[in-house]
């Protein structure tokens, strides 16, 4: 992970920014599904620790703190996905497997939410993403 | 979303970026129409894939799409912006 951002920094310019976008190291994604009637929960994605998304916030961190990059802005933000068909969302859910299963009793509640929606409807899921804006320094602390 | 976090900081409009990670190119072609060029790399081929049949259907003819890690040399360099989206 360090590989990769020293890779990145060997081709930006001077004071090249780098938007790092990740998922919050902890918190557990929700899914919804919304039509005409509104936005019904169907609960929490029971998400097991993803070791990569761990790695990648301790990368940061330490590019950081070897003075390689400077972050100058460090935020959180909810973001919703939404899926307009059950296949969708069933792929977003296998590109996390096995990190993401859906809790206990939610797909029986989210197929009876499907297959009884009104015309629009969307299976929304949530999750908190943190985004680091980081610059190249040119002299690296030693 | 994204795209309007990161305008906070830099406009895309005539920069050369690079993104990691760009998977089936989700992103990349949001922002592509405005950028100079952009080098969008993925681990993954099948994404990749993808993301060229995507390129060519819409004439994103700025868009260079590979299908490898980022990792040594990176190709295409120098750019202004790289864009790290759920990637390390």
């Amino acid at each position: 992970m360090v590989d990769a951002l020293e890779a990145v920094r060997g081709a930006l310019r001077p004071r090249g920014l780098v938007f790092d976008l990740q998922p919050d190291a902890t918190y557990l994604p929700t899914v919804a599904v919304r039509d005409s009637r509104g936005r019904r929960s169907m609960g929490v994605i029971a998400r097991e620790p993803d070791e990569d998304v761990i790695a990648a916030h301790e990368a940061r961190m330490r590019v950081v703190r070897e003075g390689r990059f400077a972050e100058i802005a460090l935020l959180r933000r909810t973001f919703t996905t939404s899926f307009t068909t059950l296949a969708a969302f069933e792929a977003e859910m296998r590109s996390h497997t096995p990190t993401w299963r859906l809790a206990r009793g939610m797909r029986p509640r989210l197929l009876d939410a499907w297959r009884t929606r009104r015309d629009g409807a969307a299976i929304e899921t949530t999750m908190r993403m943190t985004i680091a804006v980081l610059q190249k320094q040119t002299r690296p602390r030693r | 979303m994204e795209l309007h976090l990161i305008e906070r900081f830099v406009s895309l409009a005539g920069r050369e970026i690079i993104e990691i990670g760009c998977g089936d190119g989700r992103l990349t072609f949001q922002y592509a129409p405005r950028a100079r060029r952009v080098v969008a790399l993925d681990a993954n081929a099948t994404e990749i894939q993808r993301a060229c049949v995507e390129a060519d259907r819409i004439g994103a003819h700025n868009i260079r799409f590979l299908a490898r890690p980022a990792q040594g040399r990176l190709p295409g360099a120098p750019f202004d912006v790289a864009l790290f989206t759920w990637s390390l």
